[in-house]
């Protein structure tokens, strides 16, 4: 049986103010995408929801952009990124 | 390459020095375009207070950094640089520097110009304006 995968999840600007934490670990299936994480972390902050369904919100896994099917491995930081608003 | 410079900080910027730094790299520079990023006092119809600057900043450096990479091999740039403040910056303050140093004035123009630009599509850094009466988080940058 395979183990289930550790990450690191980052949040960012108006995501961070609405689950009210920076950063915590979580731990999904063995095989899990990041849509399933999404569906760990708005069960544990249910104000993400809204924002999830309402913006576009890109996804970075060890700082690099991804696409939501990417297929996560132990230990992988998954930021998960508002519209970015610099400059 | 050591001609190309990019980072977040928290201070202001040194303009004389980095337009000083940009030059020094090649004397067959022959136009440097500078464009600087400033906060304005009123936004959205209402008068801002301050901005806050979030930043994923491991990735935003190094985005910086690939994005500059690509935009000297791509304009054939003698040097550039690009930085970003963070934290929090009143209106009037400087918010991103960007010095594009070239043989000619076309190549720099048109590296500035598709620097910022590049710059508020891909590098992870949010701002927030705060007014006189209430927050918010900016979404798009017109």
């Amino acid at each position: 049986v395979e183990d289930a995968v550790k990450v690191r999840v980052r949040l960012f600007a108006m995501l961070r103010e609405a689950a009210g934490i920076d950063s915590l670990e979580l731990t999904i299936p063995p095989g899990g995408s990041i849509g399933s994480l999404v569906g760990e972390l708005v069960e544990k902050y249910p104000r993400l929801g809204d924002l999830f369904e309402s913006r576009h919100i890109l996804v970075a896994v060890n700082q690099r952009y991804t696409g939501m099917d990417k297929e996560l491995s132990e230990g992988d930081e998954v930021a998960f990124l508002p519209p970015v608003s610099g400059g | 390459m050591e001609h190309v410079r990019t980072g977040l900080q928290e201070e202001d910027f040194d303009i004389g020095r980095e337009i000083e730094r940009a030059k020094k790299f090649s004397r067959r520079t022959g136009g440097v375009t500078l464009f600087l990023g400033v906060a304005r006092d009123f936004s959205q119809d209402r008068d801002v207070v301050k901005l806050e600057f979030d930043a994923y900043r491991e990735m935003a450096g190094r985005e910086l950094e690939e994005m500059a990479g690509e935009a000297a091999e791509r304009f054939g740039l003698l040097a550039l640089t690009i930085l970003h403040r963070w934290g929090t910056i009143h209106p009037g303050e400087n918010i991103v520097l960007i010095i594009a140093a070239a043989g000619h004035r076309e190549e720099s123009f048109t590296a500035a110009r598709w620097c910022i630009d590049e710059l508020k599509k891909r590098v992870p850094i949010w701002k927030k304006e705060f007014f006189t009466d209430g927050e918010i988080w900016v979404q798009e940058s017109p």
